[in-house]
Parts: C-alpha cells; sequence; structure tokens
C-alpha cells in the first residue's frame, strides 16, 4: 500500500491553512483580480513588491526559507498549502516565481552564510527578483551543451556569450548563471554555476513578444562580464548537479491541475450553458469523453501530490511525480481549451486584449505552448520517466564521454 | 478533369503570386495586430482573376473548376495568407449562379475590377453551430438581425446572409454591406487580419438568391478551407521536417530520436488522411456530399490543429515569441477549425448523413 497524505489530515497543517486563508481574507484582496485591472506592467510589478513585502511581514514571503534569511521558517508542505491557498487569487506573484522558487533555494544550499544574510531576506520582500540564466541557442532540452563560457581572470571568471529564453531578466536584480569553465572535458564535466549582479558592465537584455501577449521571456548578452569566484556556486565542474537539483525543483513546484487556466468547474459550466445547433455541448460525446476524462486526470493527480507532500513531509526527496504533472498537465490545458472553444463554435475565436489566462480559454489555449516547453518540454519529461522511473535504457547518445571542444 | 501538367501549371503561378512580395509567410510581428487583409496580395489576386476563379467565364469569371480553386486555397493556406480568398470566391460563385443578373453582373464587375470582397454571414451569437430557425430574418426586401464572427465581414463589400423567411424556411439574402440598415464591429479574435465583424441588419435592403438548397454555399466554404487547412498542414510539417534534421541535441538531429520522428510520422499520416478526405470530397456525387464535405472538414481541423502545435512543440521555446512566424499557423488553424462551425456541428453533420445513408 503506497503512503498517502492528506495534508488536511494533519492537525497542525490543517491550523497552518487556516491561518493562511485568514490572512489571504484579510489582505489580498488589495492586491488582487480587480485591483490590478488597467494597470501597466511597472505599476503591476509595483504592486506585486509592495504584496511580496506584506506576505514577508507576515512570513509567507518565503514560506521555507530558514526565519534568518527573511523567510517564514515553516516546511516545504506548508510552502505548498500557502501556494494553494494563494491560487484562489489573481495576485501579481508571478514576477517572484522564478526568482524564490529556484535562484533562492539554490542559494540557501549552495552560498555562503555572509552571501545568504546579505542576499535571501531582500529578494523574500520583493525588493530584489532573481532570474536563471540557463538555455541557449543551442542549448535547450539539452542543457549541457550550453557554450556561454567562463575564463579565469585573477579573482575572478570573464564571461562571454549568450542566454536565452530567461524569465523576467528585464527587472532581475541578481541572477544565476551556468558557464562552460572547461571545454575539453566531456560536456557535463565542463560547466560551473555562479550568481551574478545583473548590473555588471558587459550585460545586455532584450524581451520578446511571446505569442500570448506576455513579455517575461528575454534574450540575455555577455561580453566580457567579471564575475568574482566567491559567487561560485558548488565546485568548479559540478554546475550541472547544482542546475540539476534546481531544475526538479521547478517540476515538483506545479501544483495547480490545470496550470493557471481554466478550471475543470468553468469547463462543466460552458458545457452545460452553451450549445452546438441547440443541443446541450455536454450531449456530445466528444465533449463528454474529453470532461470524464479530465475529471479523472484530475482526481488522480490530487491523489499524485498528496504523495509527493507525504514523501516531501517524511523529508524524502520527492518522486516522479512532477514529471508525470507536468506532462499531463500542460498538454492536457491545451486539449481542453482547444475544445472549449469547439464547444464555444464560431464565438471561440473571440479574444479581448485584457482577456486572463485564468478565465478565457482562447486565452490559455494561446499561452499552452509555452508550460508544454518551459521547464522540461514533454519530450524530456517522458525520457524521464521512461529512463529514470521504468529504468529503460538512454537514446542513442553520441556525445557521451567526448570532449565538449571535440563535438560536432 | 484536368491533368496533372495543368494542376502544377496552376499551382506554380499562384506560388508566384503569394511570393511576389518575398513572401508573406513571415510577416512581421506587427501585421498581425493590424486590422486588415494583405491589401498588397489581394490586388495581385484581383488582376489575375481569381476572385472570379470559379464564375463561368461567360459571367465575366475564370470558369475554372472547384478542384483548381481549392489548389489556390490550398497555396494560401500554406502561407497563412491574409486575404479573404475563400469567402470571396465561394459567395461570388453563389451570386453568379442564384442571384437576380443584375445584382450578379455588379458584383461580380466590382469584384474583377476593383477587388470587392464578398463573404457569407452565417452564425447567430449564443450558439455554437447553426440553429434550427435563423432569428435573422427576410421579408419584403429586407434583412433583420444580427450575425457574429463572420469572416471578413470587417472589410466586406457583399455579404450572403442566412436567413429564415417569412415561412421560417431558410433563405439565403443578398445584402450591400456599405448599404443603409447596416451596422457592423470588428471582433477583438485570435487574428485582427481575418476582419472578423458582429454585423447588425435592421431592414437592410436585400435580393434573395433562388439557390435550391441554402446548404451548397456553406459546403462549398467547409470544402475549400479544407484545402486552405491541408496547405497549413503541410507547411506546418514542412517547417518541422527541416527543423528535425537542422537542429542538434544530444549529439545528433532531434529528428534522429523518435519521440520526433514518431510525431512527425504521425502528423504526415494525418495529413494524409485530411487530403484523401478533401480530396474524395471533390468527386462525392450531390447526394453524398454533406457526409463527405463533413469528413473533410473535421479531417483537416484536426491535423492543422496538431500540425500547428506541434510544430511549435519541435522547434521548442523559439517558436513562442511572435518574432518567430509558428504562432500565425497556431491561429490561424483554430481560425479556420472554427470559423464555418466547429468539430460538433460538423460531427453532427457527419452522423446525420451516415445514419440517414444506412437507414434508406
Amino acid at each position: 500500500m503506497s503512503e498517502t497524505m492528506n495534508p488536511d489530515s494533519d492537525e497542525n497543517l490543517a491550523r497552518y491553512r487556516a491561518e493562511a486563508r485568514a490572512f489571504l481574507t484579510r489582505e489580498a484582496p488589495a492586491f488582487s483580480g480587480a485591483a490590478r485591472k488597467g494597470l501597466t506592467q511597472l505599476e503591476d510589478l509595483a504592486l506585486g513588491r509592495r504584496w511580496q513585502a506584506m506576505k514577508a511581514a507576515h512570513g509567507y514571503g518565503a514560506v521555507s526559507v530558514p526565519k534568518a534569511y527573511g523567510g517564514g521558517g515553516g516546511t516545504a508542505l506548508q510552502k505548498v498549502i500557502f501556494h494553494q491557498e494563494e491560487l484562489a487569487y489573481e495576485l501579481p506573484t508571478h514576477y517572484f516565481a522564478i526568482s524564490l522558487s529556484n535562484p533562492i533555494p539554490i542559494m540557501s544550499h549552495f552560498a555562503t552564510e555572509a552571501q545568504k544574510l546579505a542576499l535571501i531576506p531582500q529578494a523574500v520582500r520583493g525588493e530584489h527578483i532573481w532570474c536563471q540564466l540557463f538555455s541557449e541557442p543551442s542549448a535547450g532540452s539539452d542543457l549541457a551543451a550550453l557554450r556561454l563560457s567562463a575564463v579565469r581572470d585573477g579573482d575572478g571568471w570573464r564571461m562571454n556569450g549568450q542566454k536565452v529564453w530567461t524569465s523576467w531578466a528585464q527587472y532581475a536584480d541578481w541572477g544565476v548563471v551556468i558557464a562552460r569553465t572547461d571545454p575539453t572535458v566531456p560536456k557535463h564535466a565542463g560547466l560551473t554555476y555562479f550568481f551574478l549582479d545583473m548590473k555588471t558592465p558587459g550585460i545586455a537584455v532584450r524581451p520578446f513578444n511571446l505569442l500570448d501577449g506576455g513579455n517575461h521571456i528575454n534574450e540575455v548578452f555577455f561580453e566580457d562580464v567579471y564575475v568574482p569566484d566567491a559567487q561560485r556556486l558548488g565546485g568548479v565542474g559540478e554546475g550541472f548537479k547544482v542546475a540539476i537539483s534546481t531544475l526538479m525543483i521547478e517540476r515538483l513546484s506545479v501544483t495547480d491541475p490545470w496550470a493557471g487556466g481554466p478550471d475543470l468547474e468553468t469547463v462543466l459550466e460552458l458545457m452545460r450553458e452553451r450549445t452546438v445547433g441547440g443541443r446541450p455541448a455536454i450531449e456530445d460525446p466528444a465533449f463528454s469523453g474529453a470532461l470524464v476524462d479530465a475529471v479523472i486526470q484530475e482526481r488522480a493527480l490530487n491523489n499524485i501530490a498528496h504523495r509527493a507532500f507525504a514523501a516531501i513531509g517524511a523529508g524524502r526527496a520527492p518522486g516522479p511525480e512532477g514529471s508525470i504533472t507536468k506532462l499531463l498537465v500542460a498538454a492536457g490545458r491545451q486539449k481542453l481549451c482547444r475544445l472549449a472553444m469547439d464547444v464555444l463554435g464560431p464565438e471561440g475565436l473571440i479574444l479581448e486584449d485584457d482577456a486572463s489566462n485564468r478565465h478565457d480559454f482562447t486565452k490559455s489555449w494561446l499561452s499552452a505552448p509555452l508550460s508544454r516547453i518551459a521547464g522540461g518540454t514533454d519530450q524530456i519529461l517522458r525520457n524521464t520517466i521512461a529512463e529514470r522511473v521504468l529504468g529503460l535504457p538512454q537514446d542513442h547518445r553520441p556525445d557521451k564521454g567526448v570532449p565538449f571542444n571535440q563535438l560536432k | 478533369m484536368t491533368t496533372d501538367a495543368d494542376d502544377d501549371l496552376l499551382r506554380g503561378e499562384v506560388v508566384r503570386l503569394l511570393n511576389a512580395d518575398g513572401g508573406t509567410a513571415a510577416p512581421p510581428d506587427k501585421a498581425l495586430l493590424e486590422e486588415t487583409y494583405d491589401r498588397a496580395l489581394w490586388a495581385r489576386l484581383c488582376e489575375a482573376g481569381y476572385l472570379g476563379v470559379l464564375v463561368p467565364e461567360a459571367a465575366g469569371g475564370l470558369g475554372l473548376s472547384f478542384a483548381e480553386a481549392c489548389q489556390v486555397a490550398e497555396e494560401i493556406g500554406a502561407v497563412v495568407g491574409a486575404v479573404p480568398f475563400t469567402p470571396t470566391a465561394c459567395t461570388l460563385a453563389a451570386i453568379a449562379r442564384y442571384a437576380e443578373p443584375a445584382e450578379a453582373e455588379r458584383w461580380i464587375g466590382k469584384a474583377m475590377d476593383v477587388g470587392t470582397i464578398a463573404t457569407a454571414a452565417v452564425f447567430e451569437a449564443g450558439d455554437g453551430g447553426l440553429p434550427a430557425r435563423f432569428a435573422t430574418t427576410f421579408a419584403d426586401g429586407r434583412v433583420s438581425g444580427a450575425k457574429t464572427l463572420v469572416l471578413a465581414g470587417a472589410f466586406a463589400d457583399v455579404a450572403v446572409v442566412s436567413c429564415a423567411d417569412r415561412s421560417g424556411a431558410p433563405a439565403l439574402a443578398l445584402v450591400d454591406l456599405n448599404g443603409p440598415g447596416v451596422t457592423r464591429r470588428l471582433s477583438a479574435s485570435l487574428e485582427k487580419r481575418r476582419g472578423y465583424a458582429d454585423i447588425a441588419f435592421d431592414k437592410a435592403p436585400a435580393s434573395r438568391l433562388c439557390a435550391p438548397a441554402s446548404d451548397d454555399l456553406l459546403l462549398d466554404l467547409a470544402l475549400m478551407t479544407a484545402f486552405e487547412q491541408v496547405g497549413g498542414s503541410r507547411a506546418c510539417q514542412a517547417t518541422s521536417k527541416a527543423y528535425a534534421l537542422e537542429r542538434r541535441a544530444f549529439g545528433q538531429p532531434i529528428g534522429a530520436f523518435q519521440s520526433i520522428k514518431h510525431l512527425l510520422a504521425d502528423l504526415y499520416v494525418e495529413l494524409e488522411i485530411a487530403r484523401g478526405a478533401a480530396l474524395s470530397a471533390l468527386d462525392a456525387t450531390a447526394a453524398e456530399r454533406g457526409l463527405a464535405v463533413a469528413a473533410a472538414r473535421l479531417a483537416a481541423t484536426r491535423a492543422y490543429d496538431a500540425s500547428a502545435q506541434e510544430n511549435i512543440q519541435i522547434h521548442g521555446a523559439a517558436a513562442v515569441i511572435t518574432e518567430a512566424p509558428h504562432h500565425l499557423h497556431y491561429r490561424r488553424a483554430r481560425c479556420l477549425g472554427l470559423e464555418w462551425g466547429g468539430a460538433a456541428m460538423w460531427r453532427t453533420r457527419l452522423l446525420d448523413a451516415v445514419t440517414r445513408r444506412n437507414a434508406a
């Protein structure tokens, strides 16, 4: 019998949730939904910083970060619970999502005590935003193929190259970066992890326009950027290991079964209210069948999440839950939103400029492709499941063991 | 029946027209936000006579077959051309066939000379398909009611409007959209270049088309659109394949990984099913046409949605930015899949037709 855990069956966690809910009921409305209507991105970001500071003052800024660094000093489970409760609102938290869920945990693992004390509290309060400089034009799924070079220079390193798909780099004060410090060894072995001040001379950031109207991803260019060796995280040549621990965190943090899109209730309501040719949409077996599948998936994923809670609660590393969940959630949202557009017929093509991901099927469908790519593509997730969970052999990898500078 | 050589000649000429300005497949990202069609391409198509592709030569058109017109549509689909070719070609053909001669002469002449845009106004708000009886009415030479998401409605000059007549029977009415009693509002939509508009008719002067079956025009539109969808799918898959060959990961082209290789093979199968269903609908007998067009439309919608969506997936993050052209297919696939009625409507039509046939 597998171990599952409904977090609310634990009295302490139930109390934690009740307190979090009371805090949100009291404070969140002034920062959420209607409060954000019509704001420019800079105004929204400023509101987000105030919300982040408010949370930090109450121990919710970064729930599982120790109090000494400005966090809540709570557990990983409490963090998930707060996040679940926060999802009931439409709060400007996305600017801080990467910052607090990836670089900050890595910093709290690998940075020196002085660095942690100096930098983490500001990130928790939303005064600083951190970005994660990983992908490059020729290194996406194959992250270890990255080329940005870091060459020894006195007490530090000189970096040259280009990063891409970097979320919120345009507002970031600090970044974590993986660079190639030794091109003469096989690709994984030559990488090293650093953090750096984004205002360092030689860094240029250029935002992209996303297909759904968003602008959070950027290209970042490095020209002779100096980074002190004191800002290295982990050993020289150990960058990939550090990076993988970040990506595992990223996959686990997806806890919303509809990935920010309309939830099942909304879909059900649509299918009951809308007609196609005078008949309720739900009478179409293709629609009702998809709804049935979505109900099954939501129930199972909730249970899988509960088991992940149990693992985290017991202090174990989370298993394959993150990969399964991300694979199904991202593709599931794309499919369900497309179906909802079918229910609407030609009116499914309507897309207002201020449509929200949470409530509008068309908008949510338009932003779905990004979720199937960012933080691990569907294809990579299937490999993770097949290879790490099932123990199947890897695909043929001709680059294995070959020094990076001898690869084609 | 035309020969393969004739087909190639026609296709070649269309492709030349489409690419005369360096190609419209990758317009600057701002073009998507523009609320108008590609006027330069429209002018070239007009000059070459393609607006009247289905209008008999005697009536001033090119008099090509429906199959040939569909080849033009397929090539426009392949480059995500922002021109209202399908609604104009099909609607003008209906006007040529069924309108009063003076009206027909007037609109065909304008289309051939100055590129007048024609469309069909079919759907009404609140239902994802077609009602048993349209709320829009035709009586005493006037149309009253409201249509929604009319393709090219924002810039069309003339529309064939699906109505109910005084007795409740379906009727097609020809309305000058620049005339009195017509109010239009551009819809905020997935692709503004399609010019979807809500159009309100308040006793707008109209003449009735004496069409034997009111469905003919919708079937023409749906089938020609299926060819646009086939063209779009084909183009997406060509791009995907080229990228799978060129992009390397883990020391080899990504096309060497079965996850990508099999994905492309599955998409290709979908495309061939869509093409087969569409071509077979061209040859369908009148009795079979409803079924055949529904099958073609459903298969084409499925193929284009999948091809456009997986084209982005195969390209990764490079394809989710508007600086790259892939999102144009992604949007267009949904536009084509919904603008003449979504999958649910065509599933019902297909099922009804199959059941009727088997009962007969």
